[in-house]
């Protein structure tokens, strides 16, 4: 990929990015991370999957958000540093539009919540929560399932 | 779920969140082509110093000698993620900054810690910084061959030189999924994960249902098979023996056993003399009694000197500091009973704005009042206390956690000033997102 094709798609992504990043992370920090994140795609560049470009910027993205937020958050332990990245907006987030969603949102596991968001937020389907999730797409049609009928279960039994 | 169903699902969880507005510049594209020498992200700028890194450890241990007081240097200089995530709840600035990426805080709380009856005698206790032992190769190969994975070592996206992190991923012949990640920084902390996905299979739906699930799969639980699961027994003698050949010591008893239908898990603290550290070892075992996760760490601990500290009324004054936080052994957690953070009754009045609807116009600027709590520091502990310095190193360090009539607790480092170097401490001025609108009306 040239400079020029560089430039060109990776522009082209610039508002799902700032949106993605600023759904997970403080607006002040959105615009550094971003910087590092096109730097990394730049470096990339030759191993991103041809016509999968945004769901393998979703995927980097949430591994500088998660290295980021734990740094803030100071979490010290083995889990906080190796688990699998954590980048899902939390319920507090969504409180402000919808309580009962807030609600049944902080029930869901981060895996859950993270799949959803990506499919609801970002739009992505099996095919390309494989890329983000770094999982087979297969696992991610039954995970984003399962995560659907979770939600939707918790939703009725407020609702009940 | 139909698809109507799904659809609204998708649409009402999409329209829960508005991000605020952040226009990138064109040119962070262009800029990231120029091969522009890559930032290290996440690690703040490494201020030299007498006890910097930098100097390494020979420097660090002559540093020692001096009389902590006429010591010119501080030992370290923290890292931001050096303090506890609980600051959070502590500072009366926290819930502004977190109103930026809208959570509900409808009103701030300006907390006044009152100090009941703590022990106003300062003290002493050593410093101690984690150092790596052999080499992220030697690790990997001794994981690989314990959790017998074969496949590319391969170096992640956010590996950095300071802090190297490295990936084997495989799927054997019978389709389980391993990943081993190894992080060379602070503790050497590894994770290995091992899944069976053929147990979650989803049937694939007819063409009837796939019209109703854009997913276009169909999944039943999978049935779990507790009879397969390790006996707590089983569990903590396993684990003992796993982290004694990885070079970590614990006993079997020291660690704490959970089992039921769904699997199992052992977990401990790493202990120092005899008190726990904010650095923990674990294994976990899946509902069919295979081996499903483990985690654990390469490091020694270098003892760095022994230095003054402060009483618990002292540092009583430096929770709504901020910067005095350090990660507390999650065995305090653990027996402490926390349902939430410090309770206090949400404001939501007059002075919180509420956000218009749409068409409606911008929300009107307010001036937010906080609500003040007085909150009563009733007994205190002492523990080991883990902070990350600058440089991603991690270091152990004296602290008292001082708990609170609520039951939560703040931990706080009670070395005296000037032995680190802390974070600047800049005060974030309220600014309360636009309040609350809400389906609920």
């Amino acid at each position: 990929m040239t400079e020029q094709e560089f430039n060109d798609l990776f522009r082209s992504y610039l508002s799902e990015t700032s949106r993605f990043i600023a759904r997970r992370t403080k607006a002040e920090d959105v615009e550094d991370l971003a910087a590092d994140l096109f730097a990394l795609a730049w470096q990339k560049r030759d191993s991103i999957p041809k016509g999968l470009e945004l769901p393998w910027l979703y995927k980097s993205a949430r591994y500088l958000i998660s290295n980021h937020n734990r740094k803030q958050q100071g979490r010290s332990s083995i889990l906080a540093t190796l688990q699998e990245p954590q980048a899902a907006p939390s319920a507090e987030s969504i409180a402000l539009a919808d309580l009962e969603l807030a609600e049944a949102w902080k029930a869901l596991s981060t895996k859950e919540k993270e799949i959803l968001s990506l499919w609801a937020f970002e739009g992505l389907e099996p095919k390309q929560l494989a890329v983000a999730l770094e999982k087979s797409e297969n696992a991610c049609a039954i995970a984003l399932s399962r995560a659907k009928s979770k939600l939707t279960q918790l939703l009725n039994s407020e609702n009940n | 779920m139909s698809m109507n169903e799904n659809e609204e699902l998708r649409n009402r969880i999409s329209g829960s969140v508005s991000p605020e507005n952040v226009e990138l510049p064109e040119y962070l594209v262009a800029q990231a082509a120029k091969a522009k020498p890559k930032r290290v992200f996440g690690f703040n700028q490494l201020r030299l110093g007498l006890g910097s890194l930098a100097f390494g450890s020979l420097a660090l241990v002559g540093a020692f000698v001096l009389p902590s007081a006429l010591a010119p240097q501080p030992l370290f200089t923290m890292g931001m993620a050096a303090q506890g995530g609980q600051a959070m709840s502590s500072l009366e600035s926290a819930p502004a900054s977190d109103a930026k990426v809208g959570m509900i805080w409808p009103g701030y709380v300006q907390y006044n810690y009152i100090a009941d009856g703590l022990s106003d005698d300062s003290g002493k206790g050593h410093i101690y910084q984690a150092e790596l032992v052999g080499t992220a190769e030697e690790l990997l190969a001794s994981l690989m061959k314990e959790f017998k994975i074969e496949g590319e070592i391969k170096k992640d996206d956010w590996s950095t030189d300071a802090a190297p992190s490295y990936t084997v991923q495989t799927k054997s012949a019978d389709g389980v999924e391993s990943y081993l990640n190894v992080y060379w920084a602070g503790t050497g902390t590894w994770y290995f994960s091992s899944w069976d996905p053929s147990m979650w299979q989803c049937a694939p739906a007819s063409e009837d249902t796939k019209e109703q699930d854009s997913t276009g799969a169909i999944c039943e639980q999978p049935k779990p098979e507790p009879e397969k699961i390790p006996s707590k027994e089983e569990m903590a003698n396993y684990a003992a023996k796993l982290f004694a050949k990885l070079g970590t010591d614990i006993k079997a008893s020291d660690f704490m056993v959970n089992r039921d239908e769904w699997g199992g898990s052992a977990y401990a603290d790493l202990t120092l003399n005899g008190q726990a550290l904010p650095v923990s070892v674990s294994v976990g075992w899946d509902a069919w009694g295979n081996l499903a996760n483990a985690s654990g760490h390469s490091f020694k601990l270098v003892d760095r000197g022994e230095f003054k500290t402060v009483s618990a009324i002292d540092a009583v004054s430096r929770i709504k500091e901020g910067r005095w936080y350090g990660s507390a052994p999650s065995s305090f957690y653990n027996n402490t009973a926390i349902t939430s953070r410090v309770a206090v009754d949400p404001v939501v009045g007059p002075e919180t704005a509420v956000e218009p609807l749409p068409g409606q116009g911008d929300a009107p600027e307010v001036n937010p009042t906080p609500q003040v709590v007085d909150l009563k520091i009733n007994k205190s502990t002492t523990a080991m206390l883990g902070v990350w310095d600058a440089a991603g190193g991690f270091w152990l360090v004296p602290g008292h956690l001082l708990y609170n009539e609520q039951g939560w607790f703040d931990s706080i480092i009670s070395l005296e000033e000037g032995v680190i170097e802390l974070p600047k401490y800049e005060e974030v001025a309220p600014a309360i997102e636009p309040g609350v609108n809400t389906k609920n009306g």
